[in-house]
Order: C-alpha cells, then structure tokens, then sequence
C-alpha cells in the first residue's frame, strides 16, 4: 500500500531551493578556504616576506601581525583541522582580525561599512527601478513611435556604460570643470559621522554623484526589460479590451500596465539589492566612498587576507540569501514556478 | 542551402542595428590589430615628463609615470581583446561540451553538470574572480582570461543544453536518422545550422561580458598586474587619481572604448536573436 504524503507544494519547493542554496554555500566557504591554501607560492608567507621588507618596521609589530596571521589561519595544523577551526570560528561570528586596521576585527569593520553602502546602494537601486520601469511602459505604450525610438537609444547605451565609468565622467564634468560638488570621499576630512545638520548636508554633497551614476546607469536594464515584457502585455486580449473597448486614459492605462508587467521585475529588483554590496565595489573605489567597497579595495592592496575573507563570506551570504528570497517571492506570485520544480500532484 | 545562408546574411545586414554594431567592432578590431604596429612607441617606457596634455610631440599626452598615452591606448585596445577572445573562447568552449554532453547523456551527468552550473549561477562569476586572482601573486593577460573563462560558462551551457534537447527530440531528426543519414552528415547538415546562430550570439556577448570583466577586474587591483590593457590604464589613472586632477586623455580615451567595444557586440549579438527566434 502506497502511502501518499501530501506536502505542500510551496514548502517542498521553499526545502528544495533552501538545500540548494546552503550546497552553494559550502562550496563557496570550501573555496575561500581552500584557495589560499593551494596556490603555488603561499601568499601567506609572502605577505609576512614583505611586511618585512618595508612597512612595519618595529619587530613587536611584526611578530603581531605574524602572530595574528597564523592565528586566522592556522597554517601548521594539518588541513582537515584548518577546515573544522575555520568552520566552527565562522559559526561564532569570528571572522579574524584585520592586518590592515589591527587592532579592530573583521566583523567590526564589516559592521561599521556596510551601512554605508546600503545608505547609497537601496536608495539608487529601489529609484532607479521605478524610475526605468515606468519609463520601459511608456516606451511600450508608443511603440515604434519617435519617443519609443529615442528611450530604446539612451538605455542601450546605458546598458554599455558601468557605474563606475559614468561616475569618472560625473566627476569630471561636475567636480573638476564646474565644481559644484566635491571630487569624492564620504565627508569632508576633518569631519566625523554624527547626526547633526552640519553633517548631513556634507554628506549629502558627498553622496549626490555616487547616487546619480548608479541610479542613471541601472535605469537602462531595467527599462529594456520592462519595455518587452509591457509590449507582450499590451498584445494580450485583455489589454486591447481596455484600451479599445473600455477607453480609459493614457495615463490610466500606463498605470494599469505598470502593475501588471511589474511582477517579474519585483523579484529581479530583490535579486540587485541582495547584488548591492558586491556591485557598488567599482562605484565607492572610484568616488571613495567609505564602503565595504573601499575597504575592499584597501584590503586587496595590503593583502589583508582575512579582511578580504570575511568581505567575501559576507557578500556571497547576503547574495544567496536575496536570490532564495526572490525564489521563494516568484514561486509565492507564480504557481507555476514551483509545480515545475516539485511537479504537479 | 548556399543561398539560404546568403539570403540570412543579406537579411541581417538590413538590420541597421546589426549593421553599425559590426562597423564599429571592425574599426576597434582594425586598431587593436594594426594600430601598435604602426605607432612604434613602447607602451611600458618612460618617455616624457609625467602629465604632457595632448599636443604634438604627444598625440593623446602623456600618463602618471611619463608614459605615451596613445601607445598605452592602441596596445591597450590590442590587450583587451586578447583577453576577451581567449576568455569567450575557453568558456564557450566549456558551455558548449557540457551543455551538449549533459543533454546527449541525461541521467547522472545531466544531474552533475546542472548542479554545477546552478552553484556557479549563484556565486557570481565576478566575486569568483576575484577570489581566485586575489590570491595570485602575479597576473598576466593568459591568467586574467583563463579565470574569466573558466567562471563565465554557467548560464550558457544551460542554454546549449535545452537547445540540444529540443533538437534532440524534433522530428527532423528522427526522419533524418530513419532515412540512414550518417551522425557526421545530420551534424553538420541539420544540427549545426540551428545552433550556430546561438553559439554566435553566445561568443558575441561572453566576448564583451569578459572585456567588461577584465576593467572590473583590473580596477578592483585583482586583475592585471603585468600586461597593458584598457583595464590597466583605468586602474593607473585611477591610483594616481587623475579624475580628480581633471586629467581626462588617460580616462576618456579607454573608457569610451570599452563601452563602444560592448554596445557594438551587444548590438549584434541582439539583432542576431531577433532575427532567428522569430522564425
């Protein structure tokens, strides 16, 4: 006798994607351990070859750093016990020390960064999908027309402009021949980060031109997407009905159309903000905007090894995550989506 | 069959999309190849005070380190699209090889290559990258492209995969092996056709997806170290902080470039779908 488990659809597909992404996981933890490890060369080595070469000069400071290197990474432990040491540290959260800003740990590091870039990143991102779509249905409502043309132009070219290039381009124009804002960094030096109105309005010079070349150059993805999903949608019998039949307004219709082909790019906007920390590296390096980007940066260029370690669990973390959500929120909005992973019953 | 694909090629050159896209690749094409050999300055030598703005001695000026800047460009340009074919070429090549073996042999392979795929889907071929050139001590143009390559295949290979399957499993290809057609002869004859447009479309846009990737990379300081590329030469004029100086001829010149080097693949690479998805 056969016994028939009915489960529900929507939790055996939220189970399956769950064990997919934890999979993932391992292996990208099994790959930030391993490599390097395995590299011909041993960086490690290299890096305390060089910090006796120059920059730390005083031999206290030396031994520390050598010290705290082997501690992160326990590199005279045989490998399986490296791996187990290197687990069970990263289920308590402790991420090591940074070379670079010793005393202060990764994770404190982390924590005091990362709002930064989420300061600059959802605010840009969440604008520009609206914006972009909005735009996308517009250029779907005249399809072919000349302001169809003209939209379709701009946001290809934005698609083959990075955020990082526009915003050289923004400092050039904006900072350097007309300097209305400043040439980069978060605040002006000399100023520490508290909530007062002085502050803020500094900040807020600081922060208007990274804002401006992620919030232009993400407009283009979004606009074509949404552009071609909107012109399927206008093709169907239920659109014609209310745009002949009915006889509504353009811009009840544009409205209508909006919500209707917004769907799919609701979950493609989870996706880009779990994206955030690891796409606005290029952007603060370029601006520098004191992000996790930024000490991302300094970190490769002082090969601080485990502050780039713990910058990489974190970003790929916040990554899989988003992307699980968005499955889950696809798979909530779209039946279909889910059947096809546990079939139907 | 001569025809038919000349009368697909006619058809896709009145696609002006397709049309500019190609001129404009085949003019940085031009340069990047017969460019160095023209203008006979080393790239990597000091030849000038730092910081000469474009004049005469000097076509585009000289960069932080008194370096020719229009010799930086054209083997620049040269650099970068080493990188983007060598990069396009071992990861199309993985996309298609386990694409098609995946669909040919299904079961446990099909299982392997699927998982694989979906893993490198989700940790983005950017962050891998990184992650692996960061602990490189040195690295050169055949590394950069070599770990472009070997993390850019994911999404590819799942698209060669259902595309196989499809074919796989038409009509068209039952009848062929039924009339006793040879493997080599329904390969070549009615596999290829349908799939090259694909693998061109793939090519076009893995190439300047690795060209972007090869500037992000480089910026990051996790990409070259050794050899010059477009990349390169935004990652010294962003060290020594020329935008912030107001030197533009060591930014705009590579900037322009990459993005002209994308919108042109990207413009082929899109008329090209849309003239054989629609048929």
């Amino acid at each position: 006798m056969a016994v028939k488990i009915n489960i529900n659809p929507f939790i055996a597909y939220a189970l399956k994607r769950f064990g997919i992404m934890m999979l993932t996981f391992s292996v990208a933890l099994f790959l930030i351990f391993i490599l390097p490890r395995m590299i011909p060369g041993n960086p490690l080595a290299s890096t305390i070859f060089r910090l006796t070469q120059g920059g730390i000069t005083s031999p206290e400071q030396l031994k520390a750093t050598e010290r705290m290197l082997l501690e992160t990474f326990k590199l005279y432990e045989p490998l399986h016990i490296q791996f187990v040491d290197f687990i069970s540290k990263l289920i308590h959260g402790d991420l090591g020390t940074s070379i670079l800003f010793y005393p202060l740990s990764v994770a404190d590091l982390i924590a005091l960064y990362l709002p930064w870039t989420l300061l600059l990143m959802i605010p840009a991102v969440s604008l520009s999908w609206f914006i972009g779509n909005y735009i996308g249905v517009v250029a779907a409502m005249n399809r072919n027309k000349f302001v169809d043309k003209v939209v379709l132009t701009i946001f290809m070219i934005l698609q083959g402009v990075p955020p990082y290039v526009l915003g050289m381009y923004l400092i050039l124009l904006l900072a350097v021949y007309m300097p209305i804002f400043p040439t980069g960094g978060g605040w002006p030096p000399g100023m520490v980060p508290r909530l007062s109105v002085e502050f803020v309005l500094a900040y807020l010079k600081h922060y208007i031109l990274p804002f401006l070349s992620i919030f232009i150059s993400s407009l283009g993805g979004w606009g074509l997407s949404m552009r071609s999903i909107a012109v399927q949608e206008l093709a169907s019998d239920y659109m014609e009905y209310t745009i002949r039949g009915v006889g509504l307004s353009q811009k009840k219709v544009v409205n209508y159309l909006f919500k209707c082909s917004a769907l799919p790019q609701i979950v493609g906007l989870a996706i880009v903000l779990g994206w955030s920390v690891a796409g606005s590296v290029l952007t603060e390096i370029v601006f520098g905007y004191p992000g996790i980007g930024m000490i991302f940066w300094r970190a490769i260029n002082a090969q601080d090894y485990p502050l780039i370690q713990g910058i990489f669990i974190i970003i790929i973390a916040t990554l899989l995550l988003a992307n699980y959500i968005s499955e889950l929120l696809f798979a909530y909005i779209d039946p279909r989506a889910r059947y096809a992973y546990v079939g139907v019953q | 069959m001569i025809s038919s694909i000349s009368s697909t090629i006619i058809r896709l050159f009145r696609i002006k999309k397709f049309a500019i896209g190609l001129l404009i690749l085949l003019v940085v094409l031009f340069i990047g190849i017969v460019g160095p050999a023209i203008y006979e300055v080393s790239p990597t030598r000091t030849i000038g005070r730092r910081y000469v703005p474009p004049g005469e001695k000097y076509p585009l000026g000289t960069d932080a380190l008194g370096r020719d800047v229009l010799a930086q460009f054209l083997h620049g340009i040269r650099g970068s699209l080493y990188v983007g074919a060598i990069a396009s070429a071992i990861s199309l090549s993985l996309a298609i090889f386990l694409g098609t073996i995946a669909a040919v042999f299904g079961g446990l392979v099909d299982k392997i290559v699927m998982t694989l795929s979906e893993i490198l889907l989700l940790i983005p071929s950017i962050l891998l990258m990184m992650l692996l050139a960061a602990y490189l001590p040195e690295r050169s143009l055949w590394i950069v492209a070599v770990v472009i390559g070997i993390t850019s295949w994911a999404g590819w290979c799942r698209g060669f995969r259902s595309r196989t399957l499809s074919i796989l499993s038409s009509e068209f290809i039952n009848l062929a092996i039924l009339s006793g057609a040879s493997r080599l002869n329904i390969i070549i004859r009615d596999i290829v056709p349908i799939i090259a447009p694909y693998v061109l479309a793939a090519f076009a846009m893995l190439f300047s997806y690795s060209i972007m990737a090869e500037v992000g990379l480089t910026l990051v300081g996790v990409g070259m170290t050794k050899d010059v590329t477009l990349g390169l030469m935004l990652y010294v004029a962003q060290i020594y902080a020329n935008i912030s100086q107001g030197i533009w001829w060591t930014i705009v010149p590579p900037s322009i470039t990459v993005t002209l080097i994308f919108l042109s693949l990207y413009m082929i690479a899109t008329s090209i779908d849309e003239l054989f998805s629609y048929r």
